[in-house]
């Protein structure tokens, strides 16, 4: 039986941080957590967007010729006929059909998110397989949240299985129990988000209390799943001694060593504008290398195997 | 215990230095050396404190003043009066005692690290002056003790050798064009061979000896240390216009005296009307010299000489060039006419190399009994020990195998041309020395390294003089020496060896811009050596190209060359694949515009920038009705530019045959003796010509573009295409973004451009495969550029994948700059693609990645996976620059301090600072993938 088509609204091939060696990660549209930080704001919602780049945009107004409903905004150039970086779609009038990103000549209008068959994402990862073979690598699905699409996800895992791939499900944990069970016997490895163990910390930073997430977490170590935790480091959100202490504290107690820190990074925040989106940037500093290295000493002094992620 | 500084009060300690400094200056090459540096350097010395600085600003003047400059110092060296004393007395090694922080500095360290290859002259002057003022080093003073071989520290020799081989002011030698011209003006009317064997020989009894401290293994191309040869029967004409501004043009400067230049020019006036330029403009049908001349369709390289060949170093080390001068008097014995010609030429060229080398033994000989250190007169002697005996008798020991290859190598350079003279698989040819080496305790590992780094500098003094078209079109001052190591052996076994190890090593350490380094990798290469090589492209090793043997014997079987040898393979210049020692493939006979083809495709033979008609009317693309259309103009359109690019080569084959034939390589090359016929002739086992094709990427783009958005989508009309075309897109931006953005590109793993990509290559493959040679092989296809990209593309107006008129090309088989967006498995999966077999001549594909991602020991595991995933896909050659454009930008802005910064060019190597501005431009824009 064919899954219903999935929403992906990224593959990227040749990533080196999400699992073992070279692989392509899938990147699934939709996410029940709101993150403050969130690196992939475009995966938050379950449907396409349209996304406007304001940097690529050379004015050709084609989008305003070909929007059938009269939502793209384009107010007159600046004197210095420098691009104009205004917002250039009416959110309240834009129905999402494309129309104006097919027209637009530089890619500055864009549909984020698109619906794949399993055949045709599979055969989509198949393609790196040699460089799988070479490096030990294989296929992540990430998100956005990509357990939201529990039967996609289950048929796509099972079909990378049957060739041979290796599978790492990246996720927030934020899925009933059932969900996660059935996609476990296609999947290799998960990469476990922990953001916060302080439940009103968690609903605080994420919009959702933790008890599923760590109730998930305490499960699948039961079930003997290889899991890495990951944990972001958000300067002044999930970085205070406490909350770092407590994380080490249950993951220690769990009986995991390895674990993930992804540093802070303002990188996603750029993709905010560009959609309609309910984050707010943090504009938050850099952490520094001395601060990345004194957080992982702190988890190696509880016991743990800590790998900093995307370089500082 | 060492010695101290003698004296304690800092009045009398000045004037001891400020002596010091004058005596210093009195040298030549000291005084030149800090001349250069152009800067103040502020010495601080403590325990008696001194101060004093030398100011060389002016570049004329070397000022050596007491105190404080007044002005800001360039770099300021502090360091104790001890340590002073204990590195002028050789006590002292000075890098080590920068490493271990005995000398401290501050600003620029570099132009003090420019001084350093003075230091043995200054420490013989600084002892000299210490016996003369009277001050005795101390008794019980650790006498400076003669190491053995064995123990010689290997790293210091070679990188003093770098150090002036990198900062060396670069000039012309006249001397082949002069002994060249006299025994020309001696020889008219005798055979073609006998004279250029009587050339050769007149130029080796004259060229001036040249033996530079330090060295260990000897020889030149020119009498002076860091030179150019002139070939005034090749393309010498070309230069004739430029000497005036020579040494001060922008890219590749070259000093030559005013001496030199009159002579020269007079010399060149001699070869009026005589060189393979002229003879070959008479040869060709008047189209041939008019397309020569506008060079858009392409360009004849071998105009400039042959050269290019793997040479036969296992015979002439196995037998010696006396035994082969027996053979070929042997065979004199029973041949007449051409033939009995061609021994004699044999003969005479190769006594004319084996009396180079017996000069050499006289000279270091000469030079030993005047040396003072007695651990270089060991040096020296051991010198004319091994000049004596080789080339003219089998070589015996690794130092003795190397000097063969040198003097053979040079020979050769000096004969045909300095470009891609190669020799190949050092590793299977040198391991036998090696181990014999090692096995009698005449050398350890260290010092084998040691020969073979200075080996590698040889190589890379072999500069190439070219004229300011020539210095773009083939950019970065490189001979393309090019060595390959691993592989496999003629029954497909793996050839991995301790050698292959040690020359990587060497080469890791070295970074010198020759020889160009290639690895075979196989199926059963040990994956250890794999990873090893993994591990010197992470760190950073800016010279290293791969070969997958599998597609290249596949490419060589596909041109009827059996299995058994075409594994034995070795690498010509660039990525030319040849069986070493009985090839003659002249790989790199022409480069030819496949960008301009399509233009004249989509403009019915007329160019855009050359605007008349170049080739065939094949209709007016308004009409054409689908794809089918426009491919078959584009076919047409190669096809006769092919054509007229094979009779300008077979013209110049014949003129190569008639008027420079090589008798000195045909003496080694299989089987030019026994057939009693030169290389140029056809001489050897397996003759190709090798044209390669340009702008793979650029062609398939557009092709893709038109397909896309013309005939499927119907978004753009012809029309509007050809219109854009014409204005270079003025005012139409958004057309081409959409050209851009559309439409699929090459280099994304996106099968609706790569089967483009490969059909456009296909095309060219085919027409060129069609044709046999004057020498009774077949032309063969390369498709890889060296930096004509950039020369056609400024030839080429707008093309349909969005690009702007004049511009570059692509280059390789590499995607077309930027356009590879799904980063470099993508990009390696579409290279894998284009169909490799038709491709006998080679391919180079460029990646170039940042090298931040690369740090830590999971770098190279990462490049291996690339690695194994793209051998896996059947890829044939792959070349990665590891190096940011941040350091490429900031070298472009100051070359002083990125002197020695190696990069990969576009199937060479070579110094970045060496690279024309154009070509500098050119990798800065390359697509740079993120870790």
């Amino acid at each position: 039986m064919e899954a219903k088509p999935g929403l992906i609204f990224d593959v990227q091939r040749f990533s080196l941080h999400d699992g073992p060696g070279i692989r392509t990660v899938v990147f699934f549209k939709g996410c029940p957590l709101r993150c403050r930080w969130c690196q992939n704001p475009e995966g938050l919602l379950p449907f396409p967007e349209i996304a406007f780049q304001a940097e690529r945009c050379i004015n050709a107004r084609a989008c305003v010729r070909a929007c059938p409903c009269d939502a793209i905004v384009y107010p007159a150039e600046k004197d210095d006929g420098a691009p104009n970086t205004a917002k250039r779609i009416r959110r309240a009038a834009c129905d999402r059909c494309g129309l104006c990103a097919a027209a637009c000549p530089s890619g500055a209008l864009r549909v984020v998110g698109r619906y794949y068959s399993v055949d045709e994402l599979s055969a989509e990862v198949l393609r790196d397989q040699p460089f799988y073979r070479a490096s030990g690598g294989g296929v992540t699905a990430s998100g956005g949240e990509a357990m939201l699409q529990t039967k996609f996800l289950i048929a796509f895992f099972r079909r990378c299985k049957e060739h041979g791939i290796h599978t790492a499900l990246e996720t927030c944990g934020q899925v009933g129990w059932e969900r996660l069970v059935g996609v476990l016997p296609y999947c290799d490895l998960v990469l476990f988000d922990v953001k916060a163990i302080d439940p009103a910390r968690h609903r605080q930073l994420t919009g959702y209390e933790n008890t599923l997430i760590l109730d998930n977490l305490c499960r699948l170590v039961a079930d003997g799943i290889q899991i890495i935790p990951r944990i972001p480091l958000i300067p002044t959100l999930t970085t205070t001694p406490q909350n770092l202490d407590d994380i080490a504290l249950f993951l220690q107690s769990l009986g995991l060593t390895a674990v993930h820190l992804l540093p802070y990074h303002r990188l996603g925040e750029d993709k905010i504008h560009r959609l309609d989106s309910p984050l707010l940037p943090l504009s938050l500093p850099d952490l520094s290398l001395d601060e990345v290295s004194m957080i992982a000493n702190r988890f190696r002094q509880a016991g743990l195997t800590p790998i900093s992620l995307h370089g500082s | 215990m060492m010695t101290t500084f003698p004296y304690k009060d800092s009045a009398q300690a000045l004037q001891f230095a400020l002596g010091y400094f004058d005596r210093l200056q009195a040298d030549a090459d000291i005084r030149a050396t800090w001349l250069k540096l152009r800067a103040i350097v502020q010495l601080k010395m403590r325990d008696p404190d001194i101060q004093a600085y030398v100011d060389t600003r002016s570049g004329t003047q070397m000022q050596v003043r007491a105190g404080v400059a007044a002005e800001p110092p360039n770099v300021v060296i502090s360091l104790t009066a001890d340590v002073f004393h204990q590195i002028y007395t050789g006590q002292l090694n000075v890098i080590m005692a920068f490493a271990t922080g005995k000398i401290k500095t501050r600003g620029n360290t570099g132009l003090v690290m420019r001084t350093t290859w003075t230091l043995p002259a200054a420490i013989r002057i600084y002892r000299e002056y210490l016996k003369e003022i009277g001050v005795k080093e101390e008794k019980g003073s650790k006498k400076i003790k003669i190491p053995t071989r064995q123990s010689t520290v290997s790293g210091e020799r070679p990188m003093r050798l770098k150090e002036r081989f990198l900062h060396g002011e670069r000039q012309v030698c006249i001397e082949r064009a002069r002994y060249l011209t006299e025994s020309y003006r001696q020889t008219e009317g005798q055979p073609a061979a006998l004279r250029q064997a009587r050339a050769l020989r007149h130029i080796l009894n004259h060229l001036t000896m040249n033996i530079a401290p330090d060295e260990l293994l000897v020889g030149g191309l020119t009498g002076k240390s860091l030179a150019a040869a002139v070939y005034p029967e090749c393309a010498g004409q070309r230069i004739l216009g430029e000497l005036p501004t020579l040494e001060t043009r922008q890219d590749n400067p070259f000093h030559i005296g005013p001496e030199e230049r009159r002579e020269l020019e007079e010399m060149l006036l001699y070869w009026r009307g005589k060189t393979l330029e002229d003879y070959a403009r008479s040869a060709w049908p008047p189209q041939v010299a008019d397309y020569y001349d506008k060079i858009a369709p392409f360009i004849l390289t071998e105009i400039g000489g042959i050269a290019h060949q793997l040479l036969n170093h296992e015979k002439v080390l196995q037998l010696g060039l006396e035994k082969i001068v027996a053979e070929a008097r042997q065979r004199r014995g029973s041949a007449a006419g051409e033939q009995a010609d061609f021994y004699e030429a044999v003969e005479e060229a190769c006594i004319g190399v084996i009396e180079w080398a017996g000069r050499y033994a006289a000279e270091a000989g000469r030079q030993a009994q005047i040396e003072v250190d007695p651990q270089r007169r060991i040096e020296l002697e051991r010198i004319a020990k091994v000049c004596q005996r080789v080339p003219a008798m089998p070589a015996r020991t690794l130092q003795e195998a190397l000097q063969t290859v040198l003097f053979v190598h040079y020979a050769a350079q000096m004969e045909s041309y300095v470009s891609a003279i190669s020799p190949g698989r050092i590793d299977q040819f040198l391991h036998p020395y090696y181990a014999a080496d090692l096995a009698a305790g005449r050398l350890d590992r260290r010092a084998a390294r040691e020969l073979l780094e200075c080996f590698y500098l040889k190589l890379s003094e072999s500069l190439p003089l070219f004229d300011s078209d020539a210095t773009v079109a083939f950019s970065g001052l490189t001979s393309w020496a090019n060595t390959v190591i691993g592989g496999t052996d003629a029954n497909g076994l793996d050839a991995t060896n301790d050698f292959s190890y040690l020359a990587l090593e060497a080469m890791e350490r070295m970074r010198t811009p020759q020889p160009n380094f290639g690895v075979r990798l196989h199926a059963n290469t040990p994956p250890e050596f794999r990873n090893r090589v993994c591990q010197a492209v992470a760190g950073g090793i800016g010279n290293l190209q791969i070969f997958n043997d599998e597609a290249v014997i596949g490419a060589m079987i596909e041109r009827n060359i059996p299995l058994a040898e075409a594994r034995t393979y070795g690498i010509i210049g660039c990525v030319e694949p040849a069986v070493p020692g009985c090839s003659f493939t002249s790989s790199d006979a022409a480069l030819f515009n496949m960008g301009l083809c399509l233009e004249l495709a989509l403009n019915n033979g007329c160019g855009r920038i050359v605007t008349e008609p170049i080739g065939p009317a094949t209709g007016d693309p308004r009409s054409f009705a689908s794809m089918d259309d426009v491919v078959e103009a584009y076919r047409r359109q190669v096809a006769y530019l092919v054509s007229l690019m094979i009779d300008g080569l077979e013209g110049l084959a014949r003129v190569h045959a008639a008027h420079k034939p090589t008798p000195f390589v045909s003496a080694f090359t299989d089987d030019c003796l026994a057939q009693g016929k030169d290389v140029t002739a056809g001489g050897a086992r397996y003759n190709f010509t090798g044209p390669q094709g340009v702008g793979t990427a650029t062609v398939g783009d557009s092709l893709a573009a038109i397909d896309q958005l013309v005939f499927r989508e119907k978004r753009v009309t012809m029309e509007e295409l050809l219109r854009a075309l014409d204005d270079d897109f003025e005012g139409q931006e958004p057309l081409r973004q959409l050209l851009i953005n559309h439409a699929p590109k090459y280099g994304n793993d996106d099968d609706r451009a790569d089967a483009w990509a490969r059909l456009a290559a296909e095309i060219y493959c085919q027409e060129v495969g069609k044709y046999p040679t004057y020498r009774g092989g077949r032309y063969q296809p390369g498709l890889y550029s060296v930096t004509m990209h950039i020369v056609f593309g400024l030839l080429v107006g707008a093309t349909p994948d969005g690009r702007h008129a004049r511009t570059t090309l692509s280059q390789g088989v590499s995607p077309a700059h930027g356009r590879d967006q799904h980063g470099p498995t993508a990009a390696l999966r579409s290279a894998s693609k284009l169909n490799q077999r038709l491709v006998g001549n080679g391919l180079a594909l460029n990646q170039r990645i940042n090298p931040k991602g690369l740090a830590g020991p999971q770098g190279a595991g990462i490049l291996d996976g690339l690695l194994g995933g793209y051998l896996a896909l059947g890829g044939m050659q792959l070349q990665w620059e590891i190096v940011d454009r941040a350091t490429l930008l900031a070298a472009q802005e100051r070359p002083e301090e990125y002197r020695d910064l190696v990069v990969r060019v576009a199937g060479y190597s070579a110094l970045f600072t060496d690279l024309s501005r154009a070509v500098q431009d050119e990798m800065i824009n390359r697509m740079e993938h993120e870790i």
